[in-house]
């Protein structure tokens, strides 16, 4: 999806056709090929251009992946929608962005960055260089996915990259994406919080959190009277939040609560919600321009 | 531009500072509770918002806001937090929570002095550089004791 994007971007801000496609072999280095000490044979950053590549190829490649949200204008704005019941369970989710910021490196034996265990994930401790940061997940190891503490071809990671006859190794690092667990837990948290927001409260009759602000996000959060709550995560220049949560409302109620075969409190599988829900996203993201009174 | 309530902890959780100025509503819980269940929350918050963020954080968790108040975060790299209810006709304070951190210097008013009278001080302190500040904590209940905690 991305490379798509990337492609028609180029070509609309009038940029040569030939850059389009950019080899396999290019892209990815072959592990049996004798590095030098972690030069970076190329380093993708999908979201982040904070990437400090000397490489000949970076012009190539920015040609055709999409930066920052905050960069190119109103391109994907919103990032997800959270629909919580009143039990503060999750009942549905929707991711609305690109891929985050990647990085692939070629490294040699030892390894100048700390591993460690995390969450059931290989995440770096130490050693932050580059577009690698301390928090960063490993995702793939020369080009064979991650899952949590295994490759998908059953090898143990931390083992793995222990073993000096293993290298050179090429390693792709990136924030880790939520898992559909982890999103769980998190929609009971922010009920949590949500609560204890309004317990805390120095005035008397105040609701709970209605937008949570951070320096990369914002978080607004719509209550109904009947205790279910739609959070939309957007970007904190994003304008027009307040109705796009009561469209979402309105949509649950014409495409799930209309639905003879949905049932209350249980998680939404309505292809029409969905439908309408990835269109009015994409109105909002249309519509609601950036202004500083979001 | 009101002040409700101003919360100091330090990177234990153990609060250092607490003054209110226009408070209409006591969370009806004890105040050693209130600190716990303050000082749990923006932990929590802490830990939510680095795994929501859809891309790396710098600040991280800066405000959040309901139907009736703002509450203000600011967090040093010591991990002191300056916390400040306000309503929420206040926007970005960042600078002020930092103003109040380098150079109101809560909690360090001479050990000489005796609980009260430090409290005191702090808290004149405070609401003269608030004042400054342009978040004017004004209407002070001086015929009240002070809440302060150390």
């Amino acid at each position: 999806m991305s490379d798509e994007k990337g492609k028609s971007l180029g070509r609309e801000s009038g940029k040569p056709r030939a850059f389009t496609a950019l080899p396999e072999h290019v892209a990815t280095p072959r592990p049996g090929q004798p590095e030098r000490n972690t030069i970076p044979i190329i380093q993708r950053s999908k979201i982040g251009n904070n990437c400090l590549s000397h490489n000949a190829l970076r012009c190539h490649i920015e040609l055709h992946l999409p930066k920052c949200p905050e960069l190119t204008g109103a391109d994907m704005a919103i990032f997800s929608v959270y629909v919580v019941n009143k039990a503060g369970g999750l009942i549905y989710q929707l991711d609305h962005y690109a891929p985050r910021s990647e990085t692939e490196k070629t490294f040699s034996f030892p390894l100048d960055l700390v591993l460690k265990l995390h969450d059931e994930r290989v995440v770096v401790a130490f050693g932050q260089r580059d577009s690698i940061r301390v928090g960063h997940a490993v995702l793939s190891i020369n080009g064979i996915d991650v899952n949590g503490k295994y490759t998908a071809d059953g090898k143990e990671v931390l083992e793995y990259l222990g073993n000096p006859t293993n290298y050179p190794v090429s390693i792709r690092f990136g924030r880790p994406r939520l898992s559909s667990n982890e999103k769980l837990m998190l929609a009971s948290m922010f009920h949590s919080l949500f609560a204890i927001g309004s317990q805390l409260s120095p005035e008397l009759g105040s609701s709970g959190i209605e937008m949570l602000e951070t320096d990369t996000f914002k978080l607004h959060c719509f209550q109904t009277l009947t205790g279910i709550k739609f959070v939309v995560l957007a970007d904190p220049r994003q304008a027009g939040i307040e109705s796009l949560l009561r469209k979402i409302y309105e949509i649950y109620s014409d495409f799930a609560l209309k639905n003879p075969f949905y049932s209350l409190e249980m998680p939404i599988r309505c292809e029409l919600f969905d439908q309408n829900l990835k269109l009015a996203l994409e109105v909002a993201e249309k519509a609601g321009p950036f202004g500083p009174g979001s | 531009m009101t002040v409700h309530n101003l919360y100091l902890f330090d990177r234990n959780g153990i609060c250092l500072h607490y003054s209110e100025w226009h408070r209409k509503k006591q969370a009806g819980i004890s105040k050693e509770e209130e600190f716990k269940l303050m000082y749990g929350m923006l932990f929590s918050m802490r830990s939510f918002v680095g795994k929501m963020s859809p891309v790396d954080m710098k600040d991280g968790f800066l405000a959040f806001q309901t139907s009736k108040y703002k509450l203000h975060y600011y967090e040093t790299p010591s991990g002191l937090k300056v916390v400040m209810n306000t309503d929420l006709g206040v926007g970005n304070i960042r600078d002020v929570l930092h103003q109040i951190y380098s150079n109101v210097s809560l909690g360090l008013a001479p050990q000489c002095l005796g609980p009260a009278a430090r409290r005191l001080l702090e808290r004149r302190r405070l609401e003269s550089y608030l004042l400054e500040a342009g978040l004017p904590a004004e209407e002070l209940q001086s015929n009240r004791p002070a809440m302060g905690y150390r």
